[in-house]
């Protein structure tokens, strides 16, 4: 069940801006994000072969990427360690009390935030690259979603 | 690119979700307009990672046939001339990192186990875009990682897929594993064929290369790959649909078709079989009333020693019946199927993985807000999902 040429090119067309948007706020620039993205369909692209189809290609994709943004990250840095949930707004000055709101979320629940938010996958894709179940990407959401709101001084409804 | 020109605003599609005041903030951050480059993707697919990691220099088809011996295989009949594996001249280091890297790319369940360091420079081939060079590693489980660079690559990490192919344009590219197939042939949209050239391998690889231009004007439609007594053993289409879900998957054994499960249905007895495939794989195919559907993929047969991965199922309609069918892997002890109605059933899959459930013809409307969850055998939930969030 190796995923065509087709298909990893109109995912790509179609998840360029979102997966770039949702890298970009763990590397940190719009830039590095963009060769993020390059390089992971690249790498996609040569290996479609190997995708099995037994979970969503967007999230198999993503995993590729978030690979490749960790070794960019670990060779940028020379850390060995990084912690893929630090994720925060790439460019938090355009909105200082969001991005404070969204860096008040426990690392996971943010990261999990920001694939659905930033990066536009889909519940079952988010399970896929996270390795979680569906159930718990919906319980991290219904958590998040309010506690941001709250944190910007929005009603919400409980 | 330029980080100047700004879209103005991000356009996130999940956004409607969340609370007004959020919604609107989020969708107030601006960011740099796209730079997208598929070009660019396709480039970068046919080097590794190639700012850091420039694939050194390689000879020219004469020097690298040069650098071959070619054995006679007895394995092999009378096909043509075979490269002795390890007599091909072993791969530049950088090409080496290049097949490691296969492992640490992918999802840890998909890593193919590369062994690099036995990585080979096996031909080149010229086709109007320039040169591609072949490079073949084997796997730990006996299989092998082919890379065309600048064109396709990929792995078989049991090495027993019959033809497996890729294409990209009006190039072609693939593997057929020595043991099923022969010889392969390209079908194009105006009826006329071709059979490219394949380049053999001997132990541990055991399997066939070739990589195709079709000439300007054709468009490849299929590949078929054959045994030496000429029977058509393996398809890819690459055009249309998968197999005629008016019969058996066509590579299926039928006539030793065991029946793995069945349920009754409006519409007479649903019936889901397991069948060896002509190329000692495993089909597995669930039919009622005339009409079949694939339980494994889209040409419903996988390969020697490959078992279904993850979970995977569907909803079919056929007259009055709805069908839950799928098949799932080992570790996927028991599904329960809840319906929006509270109804819930519990499956446990059969042999092969497959399973097969009727539903009320009523709960058809409402499928869009089922949820499936999946239990191991120690009763923990592995997944669950929710099909409305699936879509």
């Amino acid at each position: 069940v190796a995923a065509s040429r087709r298909e990893i090119e109109m995912l790509y067309r179609e998840r360029y801006l979102p997966f770039r948007r949702a890298l970009a706020s763990f590397t940190g620039s719009y830039e590095s994000a963009h060769d993020v993205v390059q390089e992971a369909f690249a790498r996609a692209l040569a290996q479609r072969r190997r995708f099995r189809g037994d979970a969503p290609l967007a999230a198999w994709v993503w995993r590729i990427a978030v690979r490749v943004a960790l070794d960019e990250r670990a060779e940028a840095r020379r850390a060995a360690a990084v912690d893929t949930s630090a994720v925060g707004l790439v460019e938090p000055a355009h909105d200082p009390e969001l991005a404070e709101a969204l860096l008040k979320l426990p690392p996971r629940r943010r990261l999990i935030f920001f694939l659905r938010y930033f990066a536009d996958l889909t519940y079952e894709e988010i399970a896929a690259a996270c390795g979680i179940s569906v159930g718990t990407v919906a319980a991290a959401l219904a958590q998040a979603r309010p506690a941001v709101a709250e944190t910007l001084g929005e009603e919400v409804m409980r | 690119m330029t980080a100047d020109e700004r879209t103005g605003a991000a356009r996130p599609r999940n956004a409607s979700e969340l609370l007004p005041g959020l919604r609107d903030r989020l969708l107030a951050l601006d960011e740099p307009v796209a730079w997208d480059n598929w070009d660019d993707v396709v480039g970068r697919a046919g080097r590794a990672r190639p700012r850091r990691r420039r694939v050194a220099g390689v000879g020219g088809f004469a020097a690298v046939a040069a650098a071959l011996v070619v054995v006679a295989g007895p394995a092999f009949g009378l096909l043509p001339p075979i490269i002795d594996f390890g007599g091909a001249t072993h791969a530049p280091a950088p090409v080496q990192q290049q097949f490691s890297d296969f492992d640490r790319a992918a999802p840890p369940e998909l890593a193919p186990g590369a062994i690099a360091s036995e990585t080979r420079l096996i031909t080149s081939t010229r086709l109007s875009d320039g040169d591609h060079t072949l490079y073949v590693s084997p796997t730990r489980d006996g299989g092998f990682c082919e890379e065309w660079t600048g064109a396709f690559g990929g792995c078989d990490q049991l090495g027993t897929t019959p033809l497996g192919v890729t294409w990209g344009g009006t190039a072609i590219g693939g593997s057929v594993a020595a043991a099923y197939v022969s010889s392969v042939k390209i079908l194009f949209t105006d009826g006329t064929s071709a059979e490219p050239t394949i380049t053999w391998l001997s132990a541990p690889i055991n399997a066939g290369f070739f990589l195709y231009e079709a000439p300007s004007g054709k468009t490849p439609a299929q590949v078929d790959g054959f045994e030496a007594n000429g029977k058509r053993v393996a398809s890819q289409p690459l055009l249309g649909q998968p197999f005629d879900t008016f019969a058996p998957p066509p590579f299926a054994v039928t006539d030793k078709a065991k029946i793995a499960a069945a349920v009754s249905t409006p519409d007479g007895t649903a019936t889901a079989y397991l069948a060896p495939s002509m190329t000692a794989g495993t089909c597995a195919w669930v039919q009622l009333d005339g009409t079949f559907a694939s339980l494994y993929g889209r040409n419903g047969c996988l390969p020697h020693g490959y078992s279904p991965e993850g979970l995977a199922y569907r909803f079919i309609h056929i007259r009055n019946s709805v069908l839950f069918v799928g098949a799932a892997a080992s570790r996927y002890a028991r599904l329960e199927l809840r319906l929006p109605d509270g109804a819930t059933a519990s499956l446990e899959p059969a042999t092969g993985g497959v399973f097969l459930y009727s539903l009320p013809a009523a709960s058809s409307r409402t499928l869009g807000q089922a949820t499936i969850t999946a239990y191991g055998a120690d009763g923990r939930v592995i997944s669950t999902n929710s099909l409305s969030d699936a879509s």
